[in-house]
């Protein structure tokens, strides 16, 4: 594209008309420039947006820009979607809290100093993740930290597989969301953000809006006319 | 004796006659797709004699634009 | 699933995988389950407490695999808690029964359950042609789906002719259902959830609402969030939870509520906050008898005497309870009384009375249950939308079975045995003789115990619960079940202590393992259908109980159909309750919704009772009208205080509390097998004050010795955990089969309500 008439450019003695015009060329071929160092900084090969490196803060919502403006950390743990998934009984269930969780006397601790907004935590050298529903006030309700200890019943529980990603109609279609929105409607908990899940971190959290393109799946039924002018 | 997947491509407009042909059959079971022409399809079969036989079977069908093999092991 | 099975489905996967790779977004519906990975959401009310929280559970090729909150469902509006959102494990685990056992030479062997169902029918018949009809009995439980208790009622009341029918509720919700009955004339809460989101004030009286019915305290913190000023108020003998999301938590010395309430009665008519026109139109004061014991003995019996007292009699009954005299005998600073007073007092404050365990399981729990309603009485803060006392229920369906249908020694679906009216009516819809259902009451649960320790009881079929960790006083009653000539039948889901001591074992069905409904604390009753099939021979409380019915010649009264039973026998209970008092939603009606509250009239629910705005049953011409007593007028109860009959002396000095963990239901057989919440709360543990820990030097996780007069327990110490009792008194979680505390606790009850006190007794605390 572009590139290659970069490479290809020649140096000469440029007359004035000239010199505009090498200006303009210069200008055009800086912004593309611009465009594609960017791009490259930002996402990777499978137009996934690379992690914590390269984030560059945006203005989404004040709650996701208190979240990503947070210091970048290099080398911090990075969460991941099998972490997501062994902290729940089957995908949607509360997660457990697997750290220390403080005083067990009350409905929640201090729960939200990190899972309100976020942030990078230096003892566990990882970001907090944001709580998709913080004005729920009795944490200790749904969440509860596991004692370690192994002995018990077993259990013949099976785990049911974990909804797929990437559910687009067509090629470069919005997937639509393969979760259910009950008590999870902040997209940018999981998903935006250096505390957000490694593998489904958007590309575009600037865009905000984010059920204006995605959308749940609320029936696996298709549509079938009744009025019966086609049989 | 041999378990194997299918992608059946009919013949333009042939994918409802094709869907009852290959029901007939008794190895077989055959899946269309809700809108689109396709048909997923598995066979089994319990001997060499029966699997030669559903192969001549499915050569006859003319109705088959495309047979892909997607899939296959020994059940046995 | 078999190899071939496996292949096929890869089989299709693969050739489906390669559709959409050439045709993205491709859909095969037809596709078997293994492929297609939807999941089809049904709908419940959860297993778990009375709440009764609508949950969807996610199904998948006949496993139950999620569950979400139901948001169509008014109770939880799509929030569960941890036990909710973890309940489907519960079927799962791996010593789940799933044959029928009988035991021969004092070893359980295997055996098919039909062989099984006619063991426990020949057994019956065999008892009752040696001892007698009242030598059999069944004890139940707040957790029988309304099918099950219905069965039960009328086999045993109906058709056998014994009364020897009982239920664990007895151990959890009597004293509120004698409080309704003596204060009312009608059981069952006046108000509904909605109050919630109208009041300003929520008082929880000795219970750890925080805990144990979470999402209903959620909606209590969501109101308090967002109206300024609503209060909530902790009126309990231990800090717990509640207490610290609380505004105010009151510490009381154990059994001193009744002191307490009284005074708060006295502080209203001495600042002038008595409504004095709602009492004059629509209460009567009333008095019973006093010194009224505490069922030590066996074959101890009362019965109450009412008599009228006037005003100025009830006034000079309240000069006793002076906010000064009860600081002394409850420890309650007078000012913290004079506050709670002017809370209720305020007449432009709505107030929520909610109270379950502290004040039930109490030797006075009638009692404290009437002060309760004295209160809201008083300033006519009842049956109105935010402002009204409102007994909460612990079991899924204690209200719905027990207390609907009626599963005790005195009750029937409609009335209670001794009146005629009520035996005639059943006899009508059961088919029956009317000769065949006794008038007589014969043992409310510690009683049945007793009789089965004694011999006078042979034959005891256990349904749904563990009395062998959830009786009091166990060192008794569990030798009691185990004595020669004794026949237990268990009917369960998983191994437990109280299996341990049955003659034979069936496996029941659990939960949506089968067709059922249950009612909730809110006169909810909600429907849930079967989602999968039980394992193994597995079979439904309901239907076990209809195939020993046929055993014993009662085809006919149990004719139900196989694929529609739960739709027959619920319809024909319906005519029980037939009027616009107790009026049942019809059959589709409840698989449509999810819950419905009763009395359900003209295709609406009746949301707050006895206040002729909202209920069709009231004289319209009244603006209240307690219709369950003459003249519509609510009893005000002059109740005192009496104190606990076995107190902290110099032996064994502190007081013993039991009670619950959020984590676990009841005797654990259940939660203890979904990893998270055994993970989360592994085994009991005692929690000390920390300025009693300190004098016996014991520190958190320290080994800690616990005796009685009973019994004696050997338990981890929690010092400064999740609850903190009052000095002087230590509290154990009752969830551990394997650290009975109910060897130590005492078999004392509320003469009234026949319900034991399992929160109060004396224990000796010492380092192991």
């Amino acid at each position: 594209m572009c590139c290659e008439g970069r490479e290809g450019m020649s140096t000469q003695k440029a007359s004035p008309g000239c010199a505009v015009a090498i200006l303009g060329l210069f200008l055009i071929l800086s912004f593309v420039v611009a465009y594609l160092v960017e791009g490259k900084l930002l996402h990777d090969e499978g137009g996934h947006q690379k992690p914590l490196k390269t984030l560059l803060a945006s203005p989404v919502t004040k709650k996701a820009t208190k979240v990503v403006n947070h210091a970048v950390m290099p080398g911090a743990k990075v969460r991941t979607l099998r972490e997501f998934y062994s902290r729940r009984a089957y995908p949607g269930a509360p997660p457990v809290i697997p750290h220390p969780a403080g005083r067990e006397d009350v409905i929640a601790d201090s729960c939200l100093s990190c899972h309100d907004q976020g942030g990078y935590v230096p003892k566990y050298n990882a970001f907090a993740p944001v709580s998709p529903h913080p004005e729920k006030e009795s944490c200790r309700q749904c969440h509860v930290p596991q004692s370690g200890k192994a002995e018990g019943f077993a259990s013949a529980w099976r785990d049911v597989r974990e909804p797929k990603r990437g559910q687009s109609a067509m090629g470069g279609s919005p997937p639509r969301i393969p979760h259910t929105l009950q008590l999870r409607e902040n997209c940018v908990s999981c998903h935006v953000g250096p505390g957000a899940v490694e593998e489904i971190r958007v590309s575009h959290p600037e865009r905000e809006n984010c059920q204006q393109c995605h959308v749940p799946r609320s029936t696996p039924e298709l549509f079938r006319s009744k009025l019966g002018l086609t049989k | 004796m041999p378990i194997c997947g299918y992608l059946v491509t009919p013949r333009r407009g042939k994918k409802e006659t094709l869907q009852k042909q290959l029901k007939n059959l008794p190895e077989v079971e055959v899946y269309p797709s809700d809108q689109h022409d396709l048909l997923v399809m598995v066979t089994e079969t319990h001997s060499k004699e029966q699997d030669q036989e559903l192969e001549h079977q499915l050569k006859s069908l003319h109705d088959i634009d495309c047979l892909a093999l997607t899939f296959g092991a020994n059940a046995s | 699933m078999i190899r071939r099975d496996i292949l096929k489905g890869m089989a299709l996967a693969s050739a489906a995988t390669a559709a959409s790779a050439l045709v993205p977004g491709v859909a095969f519906a037809g596709l078997p389950d293994e492929v297609n990975t939807d999941i089809q959401w049904k709908k419940t009310p959860c297993r778990f407490c009375g709440v009764g929280c609508g949950l969807l559970v996610g199904v998948q090729k006949d496993r139950a695999v999620a569950v979400k909150g139901d948001p169509a469902c008014s109770v939880n509006k799509g929030l569960a808690c941890v036990k909710g959102y973890h309940s489907i494990q519960a079927l799962y685990g791996s010593d789940r029964l799933k044959k029928a056992y009988v035991r021969k030479d004092g070893v359980l062997v295997e055996t098919p359950i039909k062989e099984a169902l006619d063991l426990v029918a020949s057994k019956m018949k065999e008892t009752i042609k040696s001892h007698g009809k009242d030598s059999v009995s069944i004890y139940g439980s707040g957790q029988w789906t309304i099918p099950d208790g219905y069965c039960a009622s009328k086999l045993f009341k109906g058709c056998i002719g014994t009364n020897n029918v009982e239920a664990n509720a007895r151990l959890c919700m009597a004293s509120a259902v004698t409080g309704f009955l003596t204060t009312f004339g009608k059981d069952e809460p006046m108000g509904c959830y909605e109050d919630i989101d109208y009041a300003d004030v929520f008082v929880a009286w000795g219970n750890n609402m925080a805990e144990m019915h979470p999402v209903l305290f959620s909606r209590v913190l969501d109101r308090r969030a967002k109206s300024p000023g609503v209060k909530i108020i902790d009126f309990a003998t231990r800090t717990t939870r509640t207490s610290h999301a609380a505004d105010h938590s009151y510490l009381f010395k154990p059994q001193t509520d009744l002191a307490v309430a009284n005074a708060i009665c006295y502080e209203l008519f001495k600042n002038g906050w008595v409504n004095e026109d709602f009492v004059k139109n629509f209460t009567v004061f009333k008095k019973g008898k006093t010194d009224i014991g505490y069922g030590l003995e066996d074959g101890f019996a009362f019965k109450d005497k009412m008599e009228s007292i006037d005003l100025k009699a009830y006034k000079e009954f309240l000069a006793d309870y002076t906010p000064e005299k009860v600081e002394v005998i409850s420890g309650v600073p007078a000012t913290d009384i004079r506050y709670m007073a002017k809370l209720f007092g305020d007449p432009r404050k709505k107030v929520v009375s909610f109270w379950c365990m502290g004040a039930n399981q109490h030797t006075r729990g009638t009692w404290i249950n009437n002060l309760i309603y004295n209160i809201h009485l008083l300033t006519g803060k009842i049956s109105q939308p935010g402002n009204g006392p409102f007994s909460l229920t612990g079991q899924p369906s204690a209200c719905g079975t027990v207390r609907e249908v009626g599963t005790l020694t005195h009750k029937l679906p409609y009335g209670v045995v001794m009146k005629e009216a009520a035996r005639r009516k059943a006899a009508e819809i059961w088919n029956v003789p009317y000769e065949n259902i006794p008038s007589k009451p014969t043992y409310h649960t510690v009683e049945m115990f007793r009789a089965l320790d004694r011999g006078d009881i042979r034959f005891m079929w256990i349904q749904v619960t563990n009395p062998m960790v959830t009786m009091p006083k166990l060192n008794r009653y569990r030798p009691g079940a185990q004595k020669k000539d004794r026949f237990v039948v268990v009917s369960d889901i998983y191994p437990t202590p109280t299996t341990e001591v049955a003659d034979v074992i069936l496996p029941s069905a659990c939960w949506i393992e089968r067709e059922g409904m249950y009612g909730n604390s809110e006169r909810r009753t909600a429907h849930f259908e079967k989602m999968l099939q039980p394992p193994g021979e597995a079979m439904s409380d309901t239907w076990q109980l209809i195939e020993v019915a046929r055993r014993l010649g009662y085809g006919k009264q149990f004719s139900y159909t196989e694929e529609n039973h739960i739709r027959e026998i619920y319809e024909e209970y319906r005519l029980f309750h037939m009027g616009k008092t107790h009026n049942m939603a019809p059959y589709d009606v409840l698989r449509k919704k999810s819950g419905v509250v009763w009395p359900y009239v003209d295709g609406k629910s009746t949301l707050w009772r006895y206040n002729s705005k909202f209920d069709p049953a009231c004289d319209s011409s009244k603006a209240f009208d307690f219709y369950g007593k003459p003249e519509g007028k609510a009893f005000i109860l002059a109740r005192p205080f009496e104190d606990a009959p076995e107190k902290p002396d110099a032996e064994f000095p502190f007081w013993l509390n039991t009670g619950r963990v959020i984590e676990h239901w009841h005797s654990g057989s259940m939660t203890r097998r979904i990893p998270t919440l055994h993970q989360a709360v592994p085994e009991a543990y005692v929690e000390l004050n920390p300025k009693d820990a300190k004098v016996l030097n014991i520190k958190n996780g320290d080994k800690v010795k616990l005796v009685t007069r009973r019994g004696e327990l050997v338990v981890p110490a929690s010092v400064d955990g999740r609850g903190t009792p009052t000095p002087g008194m230590v509290f154990v979680p009752f969830f551990d089969e394997n650290h009975l505390i109910n060897n130590l606790t005492l078999d004392a009850f509320c003469p009234i309500s026949k319900q034991p006190d399992y929160k109060k007794c004396a224990v000796r605390v010492e380092k192991a």
